[in-house]
């Protein structure tokens, strides 16, 4: 009987196998290791205070003009308004996680939206005038919100480079926030904070 | 396509797809690395930020742009080994595929890469061997 002219082991040679085998390892190791805190050590942050002292720290490291304006704490973190000294204007907004102390550029409008700060459509003279004007973005946020959440109302718009963000209550307590497009008017509602606790605003 | 032939087709599609993922996930890598220190084009906006992961400055993003550096690796060597031993153009040509379609994970080689080592791969595979005389 005549031997097949190829067998298993030259169509897949074992170095090939190898190089197979190790390199699917190899990636499923870092795509394991890149969600383990293993690189950074993790500081639990407790109340607002340990919060704002640590995101001075942060911005001390980026420029001399940015100040903390305000900072709530939501159930799954804090949020962080951060302005510019020099010009009054909010410059961006950040996230920090309370289990870890890590510092997250707010993900939504802030990245999408910001036409200074932002990694979309960021414009080379950017302002905070804005075809649609802070009253005409409350207008639409409460449209939205009778849509959709029903009782609930908007309070006084905080102006961002190219966008509009302001919380939202009902019955008189805080229940999350939303921004809304300087330009186009799209609505945008943060529903990744969590539960309101507390607020502090700085002078 | 013919054994005879040189999978030169392959070879030098799977390269270049390979160099790319290299590039791209070296640049994502660095940017990644050098905003995280505050230090960024952006001054850092980025570093802790959009590429970074709550919990993890090393970053899912941070990892995933490593991915694509080895799979770029692993695509190379695919294409070298391609090159020394076109008979084995089956495996190859599996190991070049697998890798290019893993890379899609981390940039994918600005996707281009990606592409051209999905093809270098396909072209690989698709060889026939040399009719016998």
């Amino acid at each position: 009987m005549q031997k097949p002219t190829t067998s298993v082991r030259q169509r897949f040679p074992m170095s090939a196998a190898l190089v197979l085998v190790v390199g699917l390892i190899a990636i499923a190791a870092l795509i394991s290791f890149s969600f383990v805190h293993i690189f950074y050590p993790t500081t639990s942050i407790n109340n607002t205070g340990q919060a704002k002292e640590l995101v001075d720290q942060y911005l001390s490291k980026l420029s001399p003009d940015f100040r903390v304006k305000e900072i709530m704490e939501f159930s799954n973190h804090f949020y962080i308004v951060v302005q510019e000294k020099s010009t009054g204007i909010n410059a961006f907004e950040l996230l920090l996680d309370r289990n870890t102390g890590t510092i997250l550029y707010e993900p939504g409008p802030n990245m999408m939206w910001n036409t200074k700060y932002g990694h979309m459509g960021r414009m080379s003279n950017p302002t905070a005038s804005m075809p649609v004007s802070a009253q005409e973005a409350s207008e639409y946020a409460q449209g939205w919100l009778d849509q959709n959440i029903p009782g609930a109302k908007v309070e006084e718009p905080e102006t961002f480079y190219g966008y509009y963000t302001m919380d939202t209550s009902k019955d008189g307590h805080i229940l999350g926030m939303l921004s809304v497009n300087g330009y186009s008017d799209d609505v945008w509602y943060h529903d990744w904070h969590g539960k309101f606790i507390e607020m502090t605003e700085y002078e | 396509m013919s054994l005879e032939e040189r999978p030169t087709t392959a070879i030098v599609l799977s390269l270049i797809g390979g160099s790319l993922m290299i590039l791209s996930g070296t640049m994502m890598f660095m940017m990644l690395v050098y905003d995280w220190m505050g230090f960024g084009m952006m001054g850092g906006y980025m570093g802790m930020g959009m590429m970074g992961s709550i919990g993890t400055p090393f970053g899912f993003m941070s990892g995933l742009s490593l991915v694509g550096v080895v799979s770029g690796i692993l695509v190379i060597i695919g294409a070298v080994m391609l090159s020394f031993r076109p008979a084995e153009h089956e495996a190859w040509g599996i190991v070049i595929l697998t890798f290019s379609v893993i890379s899609f994970l981390g940039m994918g080689g600005f996707l281009i890469g990606a592409i051209l080592g999905v093809i270098g791969g396909a072209f690989a595979l698709s060889l026939k061997p040399a009719a016998n005389a």
